[in-house]
């Protein structure tokens, strides 16, 4: 049969968002593809040369809208960065907190939406109904369900609430038991078996040639974690360990690896949350108002002109890097230049690559194991 | 290679371990009556001292019987049936269920401003990322033109040429009745307002905004208005609820309310909330704008007392 | 088995009396016979499908029902308040009222009982401005059951749009094809000895002939379509349907040997008077029987032509309005003939189980042996195995197409075969046909009448535990053969390989 160029969207149920894949065919065989990007850019680097560092701080959240803490801490770091500002510890475990509980709920979604495309429709509701517990803490810290606003130049917007250390406890612990039951249905499972492994063969060292970080690059074997080697916030102070996967084949590491990976990132960030909320500086049961010097330090309005930024980030996707160029006093309180570096956006060109010699049904495997989110992709 | 102990693909996966974990979690939602096992058996007090105080004797927040439970759990339509994890919105809401979630001033819901405190500084403004604040001025009647009992008798008089404004009945009622929440209509007004052509003893003749005909009226039943009150616009179209404003403001007049339902329209047009509808809750709006009205009332008595008292010394 | 509701009996001879009495004497007393016959075949054949769409409704509302509790979910709750139609509807209120002859004031009463027993008596008032369509009262107003005649009621309502290239006469057929041979299987099924619409000598050949006609329809839909992923989903489907076609055919030839005939009824017969179910015989015959009629009926985990995650639909996605819904309707139409296959096949039919113990136990037994009627008993065993086919759906991923096919090729086949040949010893070697009558037929020349039955069953259930306890403990070899253009995994991103030119970037 002749080969013949197929459209997977922009709208589509496997793509996880709104790009397009160009998928050649010869029967059931992928034989070349073609990713297009950009139906959800939204210029947020020109909006953010019109912006106060503090304004920024909402656009970030809506990068990646899946896990907007992430993103926003990454665009805080920098800002703090560029601004020469000290923060102070608590603040940094408290950021800690909440970007290990959104780790959790990034993941978690990303398993309620890769199971779907591998065909178990249940594991999505279950996903979906302990993300719940986790927004739920989330709302708490920023007031929205998915939007949080929460980090500020020189520290958090507010302090944990009262009462908070209790409820992540007690919700940590009954995810940790429900983690159980999903590797039952899923790990203990043929099909799912059959489906994931030997399937999506991306090899260690292409992944580093392209540029492709995160849980993808772990599940390969090579152990990188930006907050392992380069640490930021106070993961140094913290005992832990980044998840990486001996990959499957001398090949590379296929779906199933990359799926463990992120399972036992989950597990690890519970691990994580729990620990600072013991060793929290003043303690978890305390509370600090807003803009305390505990939660909050002064920072600086302007940055001088000539002056950059800079930060990597380890986003639940990949490595996230922000780099800010002071406007100085020409252009008042705004960065001259906001540039963004998504995980996503050098990733998925990799992968498109790496579906061919495959079948059509394990694109979606494929795509989904390797947890894209193009809202940080386009920007 | 997996690190998971038992993930082979092999016979026994084929669907001993799936059929098993389905079969266990449909059997849990029949309910704790039947299968003691689930989720449910293992609720802590999750309310600590501090948090039971401050919710107690609340309407919306009564959670003596709460018993907290990770997971959201029946409600008090089905006390027995605590499964499954669906709220049954609307005749269940969130924040019946879980109160700590809506903290006043922690959850980033609708805008609420009391524009009788504001001083329009415009730091909200600034701050807005979207562009969608706008102050203006208003025809309204002011706090202490419309204040009645110990506080009325402070304002200021009527004016030839000013503004006059006369009261809607039924308004006052409807706006007790109307619950902000969940209506989709915006309030009525609560005054007309009118234009004074001439005052003569005890009536006065006003010409109405709204037809433009002129009527001779009770002085008794009029106010005085005034088109220079602080008001403005936002546009919840635009907003994206992020809360700098609420940050911003030094005088507590901007909020965010824990309103997430009833901001919905047909036309653009429709999402731009004016003052009527940027209310917060009744009860503690009416406490603020009381004690704006009894410093303001206070004010205006001292001022009084000392022109008195001066005018007395010069006699 | 006495059972009482002989409704064929009732039918054929009732009619027939009563047509002759009714017409003799006038001139159409010739033909009294003949119109009696005739009209007692309509209704038979109505009652059939009568039973059987009571049953695809049951199913219907079950399905969502239990697969949302095994996801966690509550699962449908509108129920009979979707009798305010409300928005589209009749009338923007209470369209009961404008029924003529004042046949709707029933319904009326209903709605204002059932708002008084469980209304809106909820203290918000945004319970009050909601259209109240929910179920939160009683598990006996069966929630969610209505929703199924909303879903038709709806599908009548949409638009026919076929695409513009389209292959018109064959994308006209298609659903006609499916849908007809899907309906026509339902004239053969029996649901007691005394409902059925025929009974030839060979009606298992028959009905599984028919069965088998699908796939032609559904290729039919996918190619004509002019779409590229119906075309694959037809592809798809067509092989899958093809591969699994042949296991079926030959467990269910197996069946037949094992009973002795391809007559629905007699199978179900000798089931109750050799004293023991085929379940218990053919145990790896259940089994594949299941296996295969998931596969022939495309459900999760053999819904590869329809997979969501890549088709979107798949072979049926450019069918609108009521092709849809009857194509929908078919695929469970066709599930529940299997259920139904699968409880004659194997489980006895009509037959109560335990009859012979029941039958000491007084009253009971009477109640059980004599008073319910034989349909229910097949009803509630094609049930049975329908929460089976809806488990399987819950808990299992999609298995790919090439996967399925080698399944169904490589392990399926194979196994089947070896259970013909398991049904021919049993038949030829351990069958006494002197115990027919008396349910011993299967005591294997000893005197415990269940002596085979239960040999055989043990032997599999121990084969299946020691397979399912042995855990592999090397590192499996992949056990699918994957022949690609370029081998899976090999692909450098920016070369080019295999057959691939230079600049042949697609079509734009």
């Amino acid at each position: 049969m002749a080969q013949m160029w197929i459209t997977m969207g922009p709208q589509h149920p496997m793509t996880h968002g709104l790009w397009t894949l160009r998928v050649k065919v010869d029967g059931e065989t992928v034989v070349d593809t073609e990713p297009e990007l950009g139906y959800i850019h939204r210029g947020v680097e020109k909006i953010c040369e019109a912006r106060d560092f503090t304004q920024i701080t909402p656009y970030c959240d809506r990068l990646c809208y899946v896990s907007a803490m992430t993103w926003a801490h990454s665009y805080i770091y920098s800002a703090e960065n560029l601004l020469e500002v000290e923060v102070p510890e608590r603040a940094e475990y408290v950021r800690l907190i909440a970007t290990e509980i959104q780790r959790v709920t990034s993941h978690l979604m990303w398993l309620g939406a890769y199971s779907p495309d591998i065909g178990n429709l249940t594991i999505f509701t279950w996903c979906l109904r302990d993300r719940e517990m986790f927004i739920d803490l989330m709302q708490e810290l920023g007031g929205s369900r998915l939007h949080y606003n929460f980090p500020r130049v020189g520290g958090v917007k507010r302090d944990l609430p009262i009462g908070f250390a209790q409820r992540c406890r007690a919700k940590i612990a009954l995810f940790l038991e429900r983690l159980k039951e999903y590797e039952m249905l899923l790990d203990e499972s043929t099909v799912f078996l059959v489906r994931t492994q030997g399937v999506g063969l991306a090899s260690a060292e292409a992944m580093v040639n392209a540029g492709v970080t995160g849980p993808n690059l772990r599940a390969a074997g090579v152990n990188y974690d930006v907050r392992w080697a380069h640490p930021y916030s106070v993961y140094d102070e913290l005992d832990w360990n980044p998840s990486v996967e001996k990959p499957s084949s001398s090949k590379g590491a296929d779906c199933y690896d990359r799926y463990r990976v992120r399972m036992e990132e989950m597990v690890h960030s519970c691990e994580m949350v729990l620990e600072a909320l013991d060793k929290i500086p003043g303690g978890a049961e305390s509370h600090y108002s807003p803009g305390d010097e505990m939660i909050q330090s002064k920072a600086p309005l302007r940055a001088p002109a000539g002056s950059s930024g800079f930060h990597h980030y380890e986003d639940c996707r990949g490595e996230s890097m922000f780099y800010l160029q002071g406007g100085g006093e020409g252009r008042g309180k705004h960065p001259y230049r906001v540039s963004i570096r998504s995980p996503m956006f050098i990733t998925i060109p990799f992968v498109a690559k790496t579906m061919i010699g495959y079948k059509i049904a394990d694109i979606p495997a494929i795509m989904g194991s390797f947890d894209p989110c193009i809202g940080e992709t386009d920007r | 290679m997996a690190t998971h102990p038992r993930a082979q693909p092999n016979f026994r996966n084929l669907f001993i371990k799936p059929f098993w974990m389905t079969l266990v979690t449909a059997l849990r939602t029949l309910g704790r009556p039947i299968f003691g096992w689930g989720y449910h058996n293992k609720s802590e007090e999750m309310l600590d001292e501090h948090s039971k105080n401050r919710v107690s004797g609340s309407v919306m927040n009564d959670v003596s019987s709460h018993d907290y439970a990770a997971d959201r759990e029946g409600s008090d339509l089905y006390p027995n049936l605590w499964k499954p994890m669906t709220l049954m919105y609307p005749y269940e809401r969130l924040e019946d269920l879980e109160p700590w979630l809506f903290v006043p001033g922690q959850y980033n819901g609708r805008i609420g401003v009391i524009w009788e405190t504001c001083t329009a500084c415009k730091l909200c403004v600034k701050i807005c990322p979207n562009d969608c604040l706008h102050m203006s001025t208003e025809l309204r009647v002011d706090i202490l033109d419309g204040a009645e009992g110990e506080n009325a008798g402070y304002g200021s008089n009527l004016e030839v040429g000013g503004w006059a404004a006369v009261e809607v009945s039924g308004a006052k009622e409807f706006q007790e009745t109307r619950n902000p929440v969940t209506s989709h209509d915006a309030p009525i007004d609560e005054f007309r307002f009118g234009e004074v052509i001439d005052l003569s003893g005890d009536t006065a003749t006003v010409r109405w905004n709204d037809t433009g005909g002129e009527d001779i009226v009770e002085r008794g039943e009029l106010l005085k208005a005034d088109d220079q009150i602080i008001s403005g616009r936002i546009d919840i179209g635009r907003c994206m609820f992020c809360g700098l404003c609420m940050e911003a403001c030094h005088f507590t007049s901007f909020f965010m309310t824990n309103e997430y339902d009833g901001m919905s329209g047909f036309t653009r047009q429709e999402l731009w909330f004016d003052a009527a509808r940027t209310r917060v809750l009744i009860g503690e709006h009416q406490e603020v704008v009381d004690a704006e009205l009894a410093k303001r009332a206070t004010k205006e008595r001292v001022k009084r007392e000392k022109k008195a008292a001066k005018v007395k010394a010069e006699a | 088995m006495a059972d009482w509701l002989q409704l064929n009996d009732w039918l054929y001879d009732g009619l027939d009396s009563a047509l002759n009495t009714a017409l003799h004497g006038t001139p159409l007393a010739d033909y009294a016979g003949f119109m009696a016959l005739v009209l007692a075949a309509t209704l038979a054949c109505v009652s059939v499908l009568g039973v059987f769409m009571m049953g695809l409704g049951l199913i219907l509302w079950i399905e969502p029902k239990l697969w949302a509790r095994m996801m966690d979910r509550r699962g449908r709750t509108t129920d009979w308040r979707s009798l305010w139609v409300g928005e589209q509807g009749v009338t923007a209120g209470e369209w009961w009222n404008k029924v003529p002859y004042g046949l709707g004031r029933p319904i009326g009463a209903l709605n204002r009982w059932l708002n008084k027993v469980m209304g809106n008596a909820s203290k918000h008032p945004s319970v009050e401005r909601v259209n109240n369509r929910s179920w939160h009262g009683a598990w006996w107003a069966l929630p969610g059951f209505v929703q199924t005649i909303a879903d038709g009621a709806k599908f009548l309502t949409k638009e026919h749009m076929p695409p513009t290239k389209a292959d018109r006469l064959i994308y006209e057929i298609s659903p006609f094809l499916i849908i007809s041979s899907t309906v026509l299987i339902i004239g053969f099924m029996p649901f007691s000895s005394g409902i059925y619409a025929i009974n030839p000598e060979l009606s298992v050949l028959f009905a599984l002939a028919i069965f088998g006609i699908a796939p032609l329809g559904v290729f039919f839909a996918g190619w004509s379509s002019n779409n590229k992923y119906t075309l694959i989903g037809g592809i798809r489907s067509a092989a899958q349907l093809t591969a699994y076609e042949i296991p079926l055919l030959i467990t269910v030839l197996g069946v037949c040997v094992l009973s002795g005939s391809f007559n629905f009824i007699e199978i179900v017969n000798f089931q109750h008077s050799a004293g023991a179910w085929n379940f218990f015989l053919l145990p790896l015959g259940f089994g594949l029987f299941i296996i295969t009629m998931i596969a022939e009926v495309e459900r999760i985990p053999f819904d590869m032509p329809e997979a969501e995650a890549e088709l979107v639909e798949g072979w049926w996605t450019e069918y609108g309005g009521m092709r849809w819904g009857l194509l929908f309707a078919a695929e469970y139409m066709r599930v529940w003939a299997a259920c139904i296959l699968c409880a004659v096949f194997f489980l006895g039919g009509w037959s109560a189980p335990f009859a012979g113990l029941m039958g000491n136990l007084g009253v009971v037994g009477v109640v059980w042996n004599d008073l319910i009627p034989g349909v229910v008993w097949t009803m509630l065993k094609s049930l049975f195995i329908f929460l089976i086919f809806v488990w399987a759906r819950a808990s299992l991923p999609r298995v790919r197409t090439d996967q399925i096919l080698e399944f169904g090729w490589r392990y399926l086949l194979p196994l089947s075969v070896v259970q013909l040949v398991i049904a021919v010893i049993l038949r030829l070697s351990f069958y006494d046909p002197a115990g027919l009558g008396s349910g011993s037929a299967w005591d294997g020349g000893s005197g415990f009448f269940w002596l085979v039955p239960l040999v055989v069953f043990v032997v599999s259930m121990a084969i299946f535990i020691v397979y399912s306890i042995d855990e592999d403990k090397d590192p499996p070899s992949r056990p699918y053969h994957v022949h690609t253009v370029e081998p899976a995994g090999t692909h450098v991103a920016g070369s080019v390989g295999g057959r691939q030119k230079i600049g042949n970037t697609g079509m734009r």
